[in-house]
């Protein structure tokens, strides 16, 4: 009520105002009411799923244990196999083999991301580069990387190099196609308004194109990872 | 009537000033001894002026736009914007989805060379104000309704500070009511930015609306058919009788231009 005479006596009829006040009503039916949801809601959200998966495999395993089908040498119970492990990690043998591990993994990795980056770069960008090595990093792409350990083996035995000769083959590829369908799913549009909007050479790769490429870029990275992982 | 009809009406308007926007001879094939998409086009805009581009599909309006705006070369002819460049928006808003609102807004201010941090963000403040949009600085474009990104379109095109806006059918995915709301609004930025304004749409109500001059062009190839100076006094509205009348004057011509191509 207080509202509507305090209306009647501004000017509320400028133009301008009333275009204004069009404007925002649009804004306010057009904004979607959902409320935001909380964060606590959100994390809820995300990590009670996986709790409650967990506690339902633990528990399909401890009623086949129960069940006694098999003999406890073949599927032992979550307890026992729990107990085994604190053993294990508190007397010390576990910790080195997993540092080993992913040590091991880690800086063929980041050999592969700093390798792998550039050639997809390549790739997506250079006509000729593309028609030369895209369908052979589309094929090394689908190759388990088990596949390489033989061979590796052979030229290098049993050494480091040769594990980073299997990790550096099954991630490379990987993270370069990656690369690359992550600049092929870049829309044209983007380009052009950068342009226009002055992005050229290496501000263009910088403000545009790495950006919108980077989701397709993640995903290269999360398979490498994979694979250098394997 | 409110209009003149004259096939050759800008000879007298523009000349006087150093053109806006300067097309003489364009053409654009896109492929050797291919059909010409644009052929002849002369064509001024005069600093501040307001011109709709009129044409059916095939008239090679997106390419002109694309010419004057650098990111394409005519293949005959000569584009000529004096004063740099001319800042161009689309029928999509075409924010980039990883940056907010605002964000948006400042790269266009970066890479136009303005190093400040604090004086970009106030710069911004003040085209999100002067769209209406102030507060929107940290929201995502998918937050925001169609209007209210192709509003932010319009806040980071006025931040590149050209002195010649192009809009390429910015407001045809929008729905009715939005649309009349922006025309208003671009009338209304226009009148207080002194912008000259070179407009794409196939939409004749549209054009007589918002224009001090509608050129329609022919199709295949893309030509200056005719032209017509629009005296109706802002602010229109697209009901407007007059810009019915003329509305119906223009959509025979660009009837007429179109049947062309069926015989």
């Amino acid at each position: 009520m207080a509202a509507d005479t305090a209306d009647a006596t501004s000017p509320d009829t400028e133009p301008g105002d009333a275009l204004a006040h069009i404007e925002a009503g649009l804004d306010a039916l057009e904004t979607s009411l959902e409320p935001a949801t909380g964060r606590l809601r959100r994390v809820a959200a995300s990590v009670i799923p996986p709790i409650v998966a967990v506690a339902l495999i633990l528990a399909v395993w401890q009623v086949l244990y129960a069940a006694k089908i098999w003999p406890d040498w073949k599927l032992p119970g979550p307890g026992q196999v729990f107990t085994s492990l604190k053993e294990a990690f508190s007397n010390g043998d576990v910790w080195p083999a997993v540092g080993h591990s992913i040590g091991h993994g880690a800086i063929g990795f980041g050999a592969s991301v700093a390798i792998g980056t550039p050639l997809g770069l390549a790739v997506g960008r250079i006509k000729a580069v593309r028609a030369g090595i895209g369908p052979m990093l589309s094929g090394l792409q689908s190759l388990p990387s088990v596949a390489w350990v033989p061979p590796a083996l052979m030229f290098f035995g049993p050494t480091s190099a040769m594990l980073y000769t299997v990790v550096l083959f099954g991630a490379v590829p990987s993270i370069a196609v990656g690369v690359m369908s992550g600049l092929d799913q870049v829309p044209p549009l983007y380009l052009r308004v950068g342009r226009n909007l002055g992005a050229r050479g290496l501000s263009s790769i910088r403000y545009v194109l790495l950006p919108a490429a980077l989701p397709g870029y993640l995903a290269g990275l999360r398979q490498g990872w994979a694979f250098a992982w394997r | 009537m409110t209009a003149t009809v004259e096939t050759a009406v800008t000879a007298a308007a523009t000349t006087a000033a150093d053109p806006a926007v300067r097309l003489s001879g364009v053409g654009k094939t896109f492929r050797d001894g291919g059909a010409a998409v644009l052929d002849g086009i002369d064509l001024d805009v005069a600093p501040g002026e307001f011109v709709c581009l009129l044409g059916a599909s095939g008239c090679g309006k997106s390419t002109l736009l694309n010419l004057v705006a650098g990111l394409d070369a005519p293949s005959q002819g000569s584009v000529d914007v004096p004063s740099g460049r001319a800042a161009l928006m689309f029928q999509e808003a075409a924010l980039f989805p990883w940056l907010t609102a605002g964000e948006n807004i400042d790269l266009a201010l970066r890479l136009r060379g303005l190093s400040g941090r604090r004086e970009r963000r106030a710069e911004v403040e003040r085209l999100l104000d002067l769209v209406r949009l102030g507060g929107a600085y940290d929201k995502r474009p998918h937050q925001l309704s169609g209007g209210m990104r192709q509003r932010v379109a319009l806040a980071r095109s006025l931040a590149q500070d050209a002195k010649v806006l192009l809009m390429d059918e910015p407001f045809a995915a929008l729905d009715a009511i939005t649309r009349d709301v922006l025309h208003e609004e671009l009338v209304r930025l226009w009148e207080a930015t002194g912008l000259a304004v070179v407009f794409v749409t196939h939409n004749v109500r549209e054009a007589v609306r918002l224009g001090q001059r509608v050129v329609l062009l022919s199709s295949r190839p893309g030509r200056v058919a005719r032209q017509w100076r629009i005296d109706i006094p802002q602010p229109r509205r697209i009901e407007d009788k007059a810009v019915a009348d003329l509305s119906v004057e223009i959509t025979d011509h660009l009837r007429k231009e179109i049947s062309r191509h069926g015989r």
